[in-house]
């Protein structure tokens, strides 16, 4: 009898679990595919109730799924357990709890763990693990080598962050050229939480570290984000050879990341390029303009990402326009006329914009060109002037 | 050394959980809820059914208060299950806890929170909430009668949840058991839910009339609650109106003892028609109470609405002195014209004509509109003599 009662019982627990469900729909995030590799989507750094959280681990993977990720690690600190008088458990529960339920929504749940310090080291995530609870009481020099030891990729976590920086400036410390002399460090949070950390960008690129932006996200994600209005957190896209978890890692591994933080893209030059070029389309590639009169160019954005177009160096006998945004899933008018001494002719014309928002390094964006096929015509006809 | 460590590392998390309250981020200013006081009484919103880690939710006590402070609330109670705990292999603590780890951060928002626990049983007699409760523990019981007259004991309101839940009243049909007759005869059950979660039950509203039980509405959340309602979207959670002597919980749990209460559900109000003629009455008001009408000629009459709650009005039995439109829908916090227009050329004289409506959005009984009557003064204009 009793039995049956808690049978019952159990039914009921995951019918009320399984009632919810209104945002019960996935809006897939529009970042094309580029150089034969698959865009993921992917968050490597969150936690849950089982470290300083406040949401079930379960909750991380259906909010990844809603807002259309791929991949995500929980990574729980292994040291600041603040809830611990009643969240009695080992450093792996986290993972294992929410890999069943990403199992059944196919998001890639990766094992993590964030190794928790003052400054230096500051914090660091160990993620592609397979015992978090090794890492548990030990010198963190130790806790990193038995991450290396498993197989762990390693990132530095917010170097700007003004909890261990007041001033808000990252600093590089003996200890992390200690660390990746060793082969214990690499990657590096380029954007926290919303947080973009410009010396962490430098350090990347000058390192050869691999970039990252996560969300850091410790209560449920809609109380930082509208994701319903469509606002994203802190992505890191991943170019990997297909969506798995091996990939992934072959992909870390290999530098093949860059960042989403708000509209902002962060990234080498060519996978910068490259999402840029996939994502604009030239709907009628050939125009024509009458001396003294302009003709409009439709570029067609096929990506969520709005593009920032600031004028570079142009063409001499072609004014186009200063600036030009062309927003995510948009067709923008690219206005173009001639000068007095634009010459007759058909021919192809390139355009060079950068992309405010699109950073190869501190404070430099991406440098494009469009090119056009104009074909200016000298007809002197007050008539067709628009 | 070590300490100075900890002092750090408690710094770092006492920021990271702060995050739930900052201005950033999508959501950190509370919407405020307009339904007018009435009667005397401070109206107030109240949700008396949710759920956390600490029996089968899926978020940390504190999300709950951020919720309904930002939601608009006043008051709510967390009534985790004293049988069904399904984390409880990593989650370990007594019946108390969700509620004093939720106290701390309801003091700092001054949001009411109220201790409660839900007595999880097959129907009949089904799942029974106690709320006002001083001790959680003594209701892990055996026989689901000592748990509800040990509540009783203490002090607490118990009422009966979701009676139309599918899992347990096949068909969605809620059925009364001798159970209930029993309970209700004893003085042991005061109200039940007319509205849980996504669904209502028409016969659970009727029961409540009859037996003079007191109404709620409750979201019975088990996730965070912008998965399962976007209030951005006009998607509200169930929650329950008391008409209230003050705002303390003294006053909410004499104010339920009274019956006084309402069950706001996906825009609608269930309950007594005093409180929602008030209601209605305190919401709306004519821009302008006298009008002249020549003959069979129109006038346009402006109807504010200061309330968050639609109106929809369809005629009932008017005057047949002014004709009036059909059908009106008084939308919230706006104002509307109704269009009327004289039905005779020779009527003259002032008078005070009542225009009738039920109001299909305040419901006084299962599909029943409360009978409400817009009064207004009228010059009639007899037309000239030709």
């Amino acid at each position: 009898m009793k039995r049956k009662m808690i049978a019952a019982l159990l039914f009921i627990g995951l019918m009320l679990s399984g009632a919810s469900g209104f945002a019960a729909e996935r809006t897939p995030i529009k970042v094309p595919d580029i150089l034969g590799y698959q865009t993921l989507k992917c968050d490597f750094h969150m936690h849950s109730v089982f470290s300083d959280g406040n949401v079930w681990p379960t909750v991380r993977v259906d909010e990844a799924w809603v807002e259309g990720l791929d991949a995500i690690s929980l990574t729980d600190h292994i040291e600041y357990l603040p809830h611990k008088d009643y969240v009695i458990s080992n450093h792996d529960s986290s993972y294992e709890i929410a890999k069943r339920a990403g199992d059944q929504n196919n998001i890639l749940v990766i094992k993590g763990s964030e190794v928790t310090r003052s400054m230096p080291p500051g914090h660091l995530n160990a993620i592609f693990i397979t015992n978090s609870s090794r890492l548990d009481g030990k010198d963190w020099r130790e806790a990193l080598e038995i991450a290396h030891e498993q197989g762990g990729f390693i990132f530095w976590n917010h170097p700007c962050w003004t909890g261990q920086q007041p001033d808000g400036i990252g600093r590089w410390y003996e200890e992390h050229s200690e660390i990746l002399d060793k082969g214990l460090l690499q990657g590096i949070e380029v954007v926290n939480s919303g947080s973009y950390c410009p010396q962490a960008h430098q350090w990347a690129i000058e390192k050869n570290l691999t970039m990252l932006a996560n969300s850091d996200i410790h209560p449920p994600i809609h109380s930082r984000y509208d994701i319903a209005g469509g606002e994203h957190r802190p992505i890191t896209l991943v170019f990997s050879r297909d969506r798995s978890i091996e990939g992934i890692e072959e992909a870390l591994r290999a530098r093949r990341t860059a960042l989403l933080n708000g509209d902002v893209v962060i990234g080498r030059e060519d996978f910068l390029k490259a999402i840029f070029e996939e994502s604009i389309e030239i709907v009628f590639p050939s125009v024509t303009v009458v001396v003294d009169g302009s003709a409009y160019v439709q570029i067609r954005n096929k990506s969520d990402i709005d593009f920032h177009l600031v004028s570079g160096n142009g063409e001499t006998d072609l004014r186009v326009a200063e600036t030009l945004t062309i927003s995510g899933g948009k067709t923008a008018l690219l206005r173009i006329s001639g000068n007095e001494g634009t010459k007759a002719g058909r021919r192809s014309v390139p355009v060079s914009y950068n992309v405010e928002n699109m950073w190869t390094a501190p404070e430099q964006s991406l440098s494009v060109t469009l090119n056009i096929d104009v074909n200016f015509e000298n007809r002197a006809d007050p008539g067709t002037e628009r | 050394m070590k300490k100075i460590y900890f002092i750090s590392t408690l710094f770092v998390a006492m920021i990271l959980i702060g995050a739930v309250g900052s201005t950033e981020g999508a959501a950190s200013e509370r919407i405020e809820i307009n339904i007018p006081d009435i009667l005397g009484y401070k109206t107030l919103k109240c949700d008396f059914h949710l759920h956390t880690v600490f029996s089968d939710g899926n978020v940390w006590p504190g999300v709950r208060v951020d919720e309904a402070w930002l939601q608009g609330l006043d008051a709510i109670s967390i009534t985790d299950h004293i049988e069904y705990r399904p984390h409880k292999d990593d989650i370990v603590s007594d019946h108390n806890r969700s509620y004093e780890i939720a106290r701390a951060r309801a003091e700092q928002l001054s949001l009411i929170l109220i201790k409660g626990s839900e007595i999880t049983r097959d129907m009949p007699p089904g799942h029974l909430n106690a709320i006002f409760l001083k001790d959680s523990n003594p209701l892990d019981v055996e026989d689901w009668r000592d748990a509800i007259r040990i509540a009783h004991e203490q002090g607490a309101l118990v009422f009966w949840n979701h009676p139309g839940w599918d899992r347990q009243a096949p068909g969605g049909i809620a059925v009364w058991y001798d159970e209930h007759t029993h309970l209700l005869e004893q003085g042991l059950m005061m109200g039940l839910e007319v509205a849980n979660h996504v669904s209502y039950y028409p016969e659970a509203y009727q029961w409540a009339i009859d037996k003079n039980l007191a109404v709620l509405a409750n979201s019975d959340s088990h996730q965070p609650m912008a998965h399962d309602f976007q209030p951005d979207k006009g998607e509200f959670r169930p929650y329950t109106l008391v008409f209230a002597e003050e705002r303390s919980a003294e006053a909410i749990r004499k104010a339920m003892l009274d019956r006084r209460t309402a069950a706001v559900f996906q825009g609608k109000i269930m309950g007594d028609s005093r409180f929602l003629e008030a209601i209605f009455k305190e919401s709306v008001t004519l821009e302008v109470s006298s009008v002249s009408i020549k003959g069979q000629g129109g006038t346009a009459v402006q109807v504010h609405n200061a309330s968050d709650i639609d109106f929809r009005l369809v005629a009932g039995k008017s005057d047949c002195s002014l004709q009036v439109p059909g059908e009106i829908t008084l939308s919230d916090g706006k104002t509307a014209v109704m269009g009327v227009r004289g039905t005779s050329d020779t009527m003259s004289g002032r008078k005070t004509v009542p225009i009738s409506y039920g109001v299909e959005t305040l419901l006084v009984g299962p599909g029943e509109s409360l009978p409400v009557t817009l009064e207004l003064e009228v010059e009639f204009i007899p037309l000239e003599q030709q």
